[in-house]
């Protein structure tokens, strides 16, 4: 039984962090009508723009019980933004060009590989293959009644995360080009003749897509290693939780995320862990199969 | 408003279509006035939609000229155009159904700077059926409602110039005749309205102009009632209402 609630807990915890990938997955496949396979590397992006940071300025002391402190968490959000502007300097650079051509969805998805493969290497190239560590500090786990274990950093990473998807939800409730996106994610032509502009509301998909993104490799290279592989191990589980919870639906990327994460966590319990990669694959096609639209996603 | 009968909407030798090449629209004329309410009509597959879009700058113009109060807005993109003083409502998925309705009225108002509260209290005024559900999503409304949302929808942002895809396409007759009449309201407070309808003879009967697209081109144009009254036209476009040679 324990078993059953570590596992829901560890599960939560990465679960919020592929959230986080997966929200910008789902609105660059409702707005962008394609499939981006670059995505992941977005997140590796944002973990190792976040280290050069702190190779500045230092993870900082640590604090509240944390392996780090305020000056990773400011690392963070340099490299948000960071790489949210270098995933729209690919969209000028790649895919806008593709689309003014006219191309098709398949050729976005190709091109998206490609610029994967570029993009991981580029990583490569200038930090090599090793791992690196934001901080050296250790930390032991705290048990929490009814007896999970827990990790400190876990808890704050899984706050900051609700707090970003938070922040992404009330932009896109409330703020005049938050409304314009989801209009866009339902009818690019209606958008249009509404007076939206199509390349701004791409360049804040965009932006957000990329910041999200950042922060989630932030947090998943702080458990507990960066290494370039870091967004493409997490590949599959971000587009299963996006199409999971419905293309363009921000509360299903997050419940999709949270699902992948749990789900993943208690598989492990009955088989052994080198299965793991897969359940996000046995999920993926559970809903293809039963729910091609995803569970909150608009029928098309 | 400025003076009614001046022609804010002019379509010159349009030449328009989906694929570069190969146009739908073979050099289509209209010009719409203030304060009135034109039609055009014409069999399936004659431009009328595509005339639309090419004027809204959701399709590419290949040739020919459209000037929409004075400006040449040709082969500008549809914000500019909507920007330019155009409201547009496209026959189908004519609002955000995943929106709620406040949503829908504030996307609509979307170029608008300060006036955005006062637009949004003036849509919810004329229309309160909009009101009572402005918190729902849009696509909980029944097709006139929603007929009613597309409308208010495009006069957001005041244009001088409202096009209407067919906008009484699978409505209830008593449907109908309430937005005909709406219509009517918004050509009487200098509005420039434009229709594509395959309720020919409804629509022409609200109408002050008409056209006759056919294959893409002008067939023949004219004061609605002169058009109405053709048995030429009510042969061919109107039914066969009024003729026994509907199928010379």
């Amino acid at each position: 039984m324990m078993m059953v609630l570590q596992a829901l807990a560890d599960g939560v915890f990465t679960g919020a962090i592929i959230a986080l990938g997966a929200i910008g997955v789902s609105f660059t496949l409702q707005i962008m009508r394609f499939a981006n396979f670059a995505h992941s590397e977005f997140l590796t992006w944002g973990a190792y723009i976040a280290l050069a940071v702190t190779l500045l300025t230092g993870a900082g002391a640590p604090t509240l019980g944390l392996t780090f402190g305020w000056p990773l968490v400011a690392a963070a959000l340099v490299s948000a933004v960071l790489t949210g502007l270098a995933a729209w300097g690919l969209d000028q650079l790649v895919f806008k060009r593709l689309r003014r051509g006219g191309a098709q969805p398949l050729v976005l998805v190709f091109a998206a590989f490609g610029a994967a493969l570029v993009m991981r290497h580029i990583v490569v190239l200038i930090w090599g293959h090793d791992s690196y560590f934001y901080t050296r500090e250790l930390q032991m786990a705290v048990l929490v009644p009814p007896g999970i274990r827990v990790m400190p950093d876990q808890v704050f990473i899984l706050a900051l995360a609700l707090l970003a998807m938070l922040a992404m939800h009330l932009f896109l409730t409330y703020s005049r080009t938050g409304i314009a996106m989801r209009a866009m994610a339902e009818s690019p032509g209606l958008a249009q003749a509404c007076g939206v502009r199509v390349e701004s509301v791409v360049r804040t998909t965009w932006l957000l897509c990329g910041g999200l993104a950042a922060l989630a490799g932030v947090f998943t290279g702080l458990t507990p290693q960066l290494h370039p592989e870091i967004g493409f191990n997490l590949l599959l589980a971000l587009f299963a939780a996006a199409i999971f919870g419905g293309a363009g639906s921000l509360p299903g990327a997050v419940i999709g995320g949270l699902l992948v994460g749990i789900a993943e966590n208690v598989f492990l319990l009955v088989v052994p862990p080198g299965y793991k990669p897969a359940m996000p694959f046995v999920l993926l096609l559970m809903v293809l199969l039963f729910r091609p639209d995803g569970l909150f996603g608009e029928k098309r | 408003m400025a003076k009614r009968g001046e022609v804010v909407l002019r379509a010159e030798q349009v030449v328009a279509g989906y694929v570069k090449g190969l146009p739908i629209v073979h050099g289509a004329s209209l010009e719409v006035a203030r304060g009135e309410v034109a039609t055009i009509i014409g069999p399936n597959g004659a431009g009328k939609s595509t005339l639309m879009k090419a004027i809204a700058g959701l399709v590419g113009i290949e040739s020919g000229r459209v000037v929409l109060l004075g400006q040449d807005v040709t082969g500008r993109s549809a914000d500019q155009v909507v920007n330019a003083g155009l409201g547009y409502v496209p026959q189908t998925g004519n609002v955000f159904t995943t929106l709620t309705i406040h949503e829908n009225l504030r996307v609509g108002g979307h170029l608008l700077r300060g006036e955005m509260a006062a637009r949004l209290e003036r849509a919810y005024q004329s229309f309160p059926v909009l009101a009572q559900k402005r918190g729902d999503r849009a696509r909980t409304l029944s097709g006139g409602q929603r007929q009613m949302l597309a409308i208010a929808r495009a006069l957001m942002t005041d244009p001088a110039v409202v096009m209407l895809d067919e906008p009484t396409a699978g409505l209830a007759p008593k449907v109908v005749q309430e937005v005909f009449e709406r219509l009517r309201v918004l050509a009487g407070q200098g509005v420039a309205v434009l229709l594509v309808e395959q309720n020919a003879k409804g629509a022409l009967r609200h109408s002050d102009r008409g056209y006759v697209l056919v294959e893409g081109r002008n067939h023949l144009e004219g004061p609605a009632a002169a058009l109405l009254a053709d048995p030429a036209v009510g042969a061919a476009f109107l039914g066969g209402a009024g003729t026994r040679r509907a199928a010379a």
